[in-house]
């Protein structure tokens, strides 16, 4: 008799017991939500926000939870402008792209662009090219098709292999810098889909010639090397001096109606300590910054 | 008669279940034989297409690591870098293992569209043939045979952004290994036949054996396999051809096992058969037969014993009633012979007296006379009647009479010899008949037996009732064969019974044959 009674006892402690921990685990699902602010975006801005991720947490006392790291062709700003398109009261979302948003799209999107940085945009070659240098005008020729060997340009008789990621062709971008259309690009060409695998055939490739954000390869284990183009290197210096051609435009971007926490931190990451920090470590060029 | 007609339908009926019992299991073995063999037939094609089925997925699954390796976006690109571009192809072998060094394949070459080799310059025999028919081998799989042997090869184009680069090709060798592998399980052998002998097989090592096909088997050694083709779609049939056999020595092995169970079960059951009958036999003709002896004791009018059985079944049941029965009958016979007897000695013998009457005399004399005869001796008759016993019958009662003639008898008794019959052969008249050597004993009985009737009267109800007795007495010599007659005899001592009577009774008189006249020699008392 005390046995069924301890059982039934027993029945209605965990009965009360799961009611609870449903009703708690709403309760921190709901909180959650309201403490989180996601963003997501193309890998180069997406590096800014991570490295200054806890700063910007603390700012804003808000979990953020970011995407983008391994972002692919047509898939990082197009998912920047989608998620920022998400936002709500309950939902604070951001997206962050690395080309220039045209007034149409913004427009027609209902979006809010909110400039970060310039990132340059290395030429890379692979590390055995003893090449160390090209002019703008040979790497025009070379994206052309119009050189094709190594030793047109200085290096080996070895014949070049032009990897390309031709992204986000309807917007102001940073290939464009290079060649103004994809046409113009050599169709004996190696198209690309992210510049995770640009640099990688580039690395793979002794002759390989492409070109990414100084933000990205950084990866030790790849063969790679970045060129000076008419003797000037990459460098937020250097696009601050206007010398060096090529370079992107990293921005963050919002709906029309962000909330203040997601505007507190975007605005931090424009002109904030810890973001500065990060673009020196970078190469980048902060848009809104006193000092560079 | 009939236990021999018993035994007949015994043994015939133990012959039918035998007869019936072998031709079951042969029927049996027959049926069963047919079985295995349309069985093993079944199982031979099945396994075939089965094979087949493996190879034709196998076949398909090479294409598809083919088509896997061709549709890979970065080796396409990295073929366009090597072959359009003028890239050395190092990268592209790097890529190759690094992306599909795992594949399960056992030889890959990828060719470039000028014929050159990028991947897989050691295979240069595959490449060979590949590029030499690579019109008619693209996005298929053939058989071919190199340095390695015969090799499953799968090629499949390489194309980027809408131009053909090269083909990979994927080859899989079919060695004893592959052969093994195919045959895992089906329990038979695989033979790829080249030129009339045996290029490659799952046995030992018959490489080099001639193939020579004969009503469907192959004879290797000692072993004949019962062999099947494989079709094999793309295969040359001029190149070589592949087999799959079965063992048939193994399938006559067992059919030779079944056999020898088939014919021990024939020989068990038979005996199993026989033991039964005989046991049947033994149990019921055994019984029967007694039975049968016995009703014959019966019939032939004895009654033997019969010992009961202590089993209970039924056949055992019927012997001892029978056994009871023949007990109720002996019971019977006992009860009847003493009544038969009984009542012969009441045929024979007075019921007052207990002395024989004159039916015994008439059975009893002609045995007496010629044992007289035999023994040359005489035979004698003393006839006594009681003297007035009609007084007594009247003074007395009849009673009273009845009680003097008991009397009588006993003293008859009394005075007799043991070999005498004695005998009451009236009312009150009494006999004795006996052999003798002579005529004296005979006489001194009859005058002793009427000493002691006078001299012992007879008490009835306290009186003293006098008794005496006439009596008469004759002979019969062994050398007087007129005188042997019973009323001869009977006649001459009542003659001389009467001349007693006639003298004053109470005396005894002797009938003489010498005389005409019957004069008795007279004892008086």
């Amino acid at each position: 008799m005390s046995l069924q009674t301890n059982c039934q006892q027993r029945s209605w402690v965990c009965f009360i017991g799961l009611v609870l921990s449903s009703l708690l685990v709403t309760q921190v699902h709901a909180e959650e939500d309201e403490n989180v602010i996601s963003g997501a975006g193309a890998h180069f801005p997406w590096v800014i926000f991570d490295s200054v991720k806890d700063d910007l947490q603390k700012i804003v006392s808000k979990k953020i939870v970011l995407y983008g790291k391994n972002s692919m062709l047509g898939q990082g700003c197009n998912a920047a402008v989608k998620m920022a398109k998400q936002n709500t009261a309950e939902h604070e979302t951001f997206g962050f792209v690395c080309c220039q948003i045209g007034d149409d799209e913004i427009k027609r999107e209902g979006l809010t662009v909110y400039p970060l940085a310039l990132e340059p945009l290395a030429v890379v070659i692979n590390k055995s090219n003893p090449v160390a240098n090209l002019t703008a005008g040979q790497v025009q020729k070379i994206f052309k098709g119009q050189i094709k060997n190594w030793k047109d340009v200085g290096g080996e008789d070895r014949p070049m292999v032009v990897i390309t990621r031709l992204h986000c062709k309807e917007r102001v971008t940073d290939w464009k810098k290079i060649l103004p259309g994809d046409k113009e690009f050599t169709q004996e060409r190696v198209d690309v889909s992210s510049d995770d695998d640009l640099v990688k055939r580039v690395s793979d490739f002794a002759g390989g010639i492409g070109y990414s954000g100084t933000t990205w390869a950084r990866d030790p284990s790849l063969s790679i090397k970045h060129v000076s183009v008419d003797g000037i290197v990459p460098t937020a210096a250097a696009l601050k001096a206007k010398t060096y051609p090529y370079y992107r435009n990293l921005s963050a971007v919002t709906n029309t109606t962000p909330s203040k926490d997601v505007l507190n931190l975007i605005r931090e990451v424009q002109s904030g300590k810890a973001f500065r920090t990060a673009a020196k470590q970078y190469e980048l060029l902060p848009v809104h910054t006193a000092e560079p | 008669m009939g236990a021999q007609t018993y035994r007949a339908r015994l043994i015939l009926y133990s012959s039918v279940l035998i007869v019936f019992l072998i031709g079951t299991l042969l029927y049996s073995y027959s049926y069963t034989r047919s079985i295995i063999l349309e069985g093993s037939e079944r199982n031979l094609t099945h396994t075939v297409r089965l094979l087949q089925s493996q190879i034709e997925n196998e076949r398909n699954e090479l294409l598809r690591y083919a088509g896997i390796v061709s549709d890979d976006l970065r080796i396409q690109e990295y073929m366009f870098v090597v072959v359009r571009v003028g890239s050395d192809n190092e990268p592209l072998l790097k890529l190759y293992e690094r992306l599909f060094g795992w594949l399960p394949i056992d030889r890959r070459v990828i060719i470039g569209e000028k014929g050159n080799v990028l991947v897989g310059s050691q295979y240069q025999d595959l490449a060979a043939w590949v590029n030499k028919h690579r019109d008619r081998v693209s996005e298929k799989v053939f058989y071919f045979e190199g340095e390695h042997g015969l090799e499953l090869v799968a090629v499949a184009p390489i194309v980027y952004q809408g131009d053909q680069l090269g083909l990979m090709a994927v080859s899989r060798t079919l060695n004893r290994a592959w052969l093994q592998q195919k045959r895992q399980n089906s329990g038979g052998h695989v033979f790829i036949e080249k030129d009339g002998k045996i290029a490659i097989s799952t046995l030992g090592d018959p490489s080099h054996s001639d193939f020579e096909i004969n009503d469907g088997r192959l004879h290797l050694g000692d072993e004949t396999y019962r062999v099947n083709p494989m079709e094999l779609p793309g295969l040359d049939e001029s190149m070589l051809h592949m087999w799959y056999g079965v063992s048939e020595t193994a399938i006559v092995q067992t059919l030779h096992k079944h056999g020898q169970f088939t014919s021990m079960l024939v020989v068990v059951g038979g005996l199993a058969i026989f033991a039964v009958g005989l046991m049947i036999f033994r149990n019921f003709n055994r019984p029967l037969s007694r039975l049968i002896t016995l009703t014959e004791e019966i019939t032939e009018g004895r009654l033997p014993v019969m010992v009961k059985s202590e089993a209970q079944n039924e056949i055992d049941v019927l012997a001892n009633k029978f056994a009871d029965m023949l007990q109720a009958l002996r019971e019977k016979q006992t009860e009847i012979d003493r009544v038969h007897k009984q009542l012969e000695k009441s045929a024979i013998t007075d019921t007052l007296t207990g002395l024989y009457n004159r039916r015994h005399l008439q059975e009893i004399f002609p045995k007496l006379r010629s044992q007289a005869q035999r023994d040359w001796r005489c035979l004698s008759v003393i006839l006594c009647d009681l003297d007035f016993f009609k007084k007594i019958n009247d003074q007395y009662g009849h009673l009273a009479g009845d009680h003097c003639l008991v009397h009588f008898s006993k003293l008859l008794k009394q005075h007799s010899r043991s070999n005498d019959f004695l005998y009451r052969i009236g009312g009150e008249e009494f006999m004795i008949l006996s052999i003798c050597k002579d005529t004296d004993g005979s006489v001194s009985i009859a005058d002793k037996l009427r000493m002691a009737s006078a001299a012992s009267p007879v008490i009835y109800r306290g009186k003293n009732i006098p008794l005496t007795v006439s009596c008469g007495v004759s002979f019969s010599t062994p050398d007087d064969p007129h005188d042997t007659a019973l009323q001869r005899l009977l006649s001459r001592a009542d003659k001389a019974l009467y001349q007693a009577k006639d003298e004053g009774r109470n005396r005894v008189c002797v009938y003489k044959p010498s005389v005409d006249v019957e004069t008795p020699a007279v004892q008086q008392a």
